[in-house]
């Protein structure tokens, strides 16, 4: 038998609240609570494992953006499992419709017929955050750490400061010089790429 | 738009909806008649997204990790159908892409940090690999799944840019017939991302061993860029004529142009 975390969520509201709160819990409850299906429904859909994985971590990271932007809002009676479920379907048939695999092989019967556009969309935010990625890995050290700590950890002013030894006033000062630095590099990868 | 410090702290307190009723109507005032400014808060909007986007990422990571540790799969058994396309796992992508990024740390850094004319031809010249041929490089098929994992894992920090953890990973893996090659490949490219040339070198120099002549090709590319960031041309030299005369190796015009710099 599975083991599973314990059902921690005892409405789908609550879950969603943890969801838009970042609790790192409810990640880990959604992981569990979706991945064996998906997996299961991406081997009868032509998929592997390795791409189910990849669908799915490419389907809940854009889901969570969703629920943190808002673009995504709970709706009563409707289960957060199932919008993760179809939206990382959505996410599988979008990478199956892709001209890459196309050219491959035959498509399978109907997923031609299915509007992934939305999806496709959210999926283009991956360009900035690939952009994002490689523009804090041109930063030089101090200021790379200083902004993962604060924008990627989440880490507070005043922890890093601890960190750093230095007053919180000066950490803020190096942030604003810091994201300053990520910015040119940020514009300079956005152009080449054409964001 | 380049911000002052004041400008960029209203920026992060609207985006993070820190500003009082007040102070907000008022920025969105500024918002509606300046373009300039309008766009620079999409920027800055896009810059946090990307950010948030890294942070959640790792949190799956994690939620990842410790679903693989504590359960079963519900009787998934594959059915026999044809795999259309399997897609290269997320991990192996994001490896990719941070090696990109690994090298655009090095022509950045070194492109600030020097104007020496050996530098100038390495910068000029230090093109990052395809992500697609770095997948093709990932050795496949015998490769036992803790070896892999533990590669995944030094890849992983790859994309965050601890380069002195992906060092001490890759040093302390044990020796493996079907990654050797690719670890001293990697390991290489580590020490000359963390601006280490001097211990580039003995990697790259071993990688050269490998049977898969495209990895030879590359080792062969990097050793003669370390040789040339480590200040050793003439070491550098004879590599770099033996490929910049090998009509079929692939950095033969990268290899001229650094000759026409540097010889």
């Amino acid at each position: 038998m599975p083991t599973r975390p314990l059902p921690i969520y005892s409405t789908d509201r609550d879950l969603y609240d943890a969801l838009s709160r970042r609790d790192e819990r409810a990640y880990q409850f959604l992981y569990a609570e979706s991945y064996p299906s998906f997996l299961y429904w991406v081997l009868r859909n032509s998929g592997s494992e390795m791409d189910a994985e990849d669908a799915f971590q490419k389907g809940l990271l854009n889901f969570l953006l969703n629920v943190e932007t808002g673009k995504y809002q709970y709706q009563a009676g409707t289960r957060v499992t199932t919008v993760l479920f179809e939206y990382c379907k959505f996410v599988w048939f979008t990478e199956l419709k892709s001209a890459r695999l196309r050219t491959r092989t035959s498509m399978p019967d109907g997923i031609d017929t299915v509007d992934t556009a939305d999806v496709v969309k959210d999926l283009e935010r991956m360009d900035v955050v690939n952009a994002v990625r490689q523009s804090l890995g041109q930063l030089k050290d101090e200021c790379r750490k200083l902004l993962d700590w604060f924008y990627v950890e989440e880490i507070s002013l005043r922890e890093i400061a601890e960190r750093l030894g230095m007053k919180e006033s000066s950490v803020k000062s190096k942030r604003y010089d810091c994201a300053e630095k990520l910015k040119a590099f940020y514009q300079q990868t956005a152009k080449q790429q054409g964001l | 738009m380049k911000l002052s410090e004041d400008q960029y702290e209203i920026i992060e307190a609207y985006l993070t909806n820190e500003l009082s009723a007040a102070d907000r109507a008022s920025f969105e005032d500024d918002l509606r008649d300046d373009a300039e400014l309008r766009e620079e808060v999409d920027r800055q909007r896009d810059i946090r997204l990307g950010l948030r986007a890294l942070g959640i990422e790792r949190a799956l990571e994690r939620a990842r990790t410790q679903y693989k540790a504590t359960a079963v799969p519900d009787n998934v058994t594959p059915v026999n159908q044809t795999i259309v396309r399997p897609l290269v796992n997320w991990r192996y992508w994001a490896a990719a892409a941070s090696v990109v990024v690994v090298l655009g740390v090095g022509y950045y850094t070194y492109q600030q940090t020097t104007d020496r004319q050996d530098d100038v031809a390495y910068a000029e010249t230090f093109k990052p690999d395809p992500t697609d041929q770095l997948m093709k490089d990932f050795p496949s098929g015998k490769v036992s799944p803790e070896t892999r994992t533990q590669f995944l894992d030094a890849l992983t920090n790859y994309k965050a840019g601890k380069y002195d953890n992906v060092i001490e990973q890759l040093r302390t893996l044990p020796a493996d017939k079907q990654t050797i090659h690719y670890k001293n490949y990697f390991l290489g490219l580590s020490y000359l991302a963390n601006k280490q040339p001097a211990e580039a070198i003995p990697s790259l120099s071993k990688a050269r061993a490998t049977p898969s002549e495209k990895l030879r090709q590359k080792a062969e590319w990097f050793l003669a860029l370390a040789y040339v960031k480590n200040g050793q041309t003439k070491k550098a030299l004879p590599m770099l004529k033996q490929i910049s005369t090998d009509k079929a190796h692939p950095f033969q015009s990268l290899a001229q142009r650094v000759l026409q710099k540097i010889d």
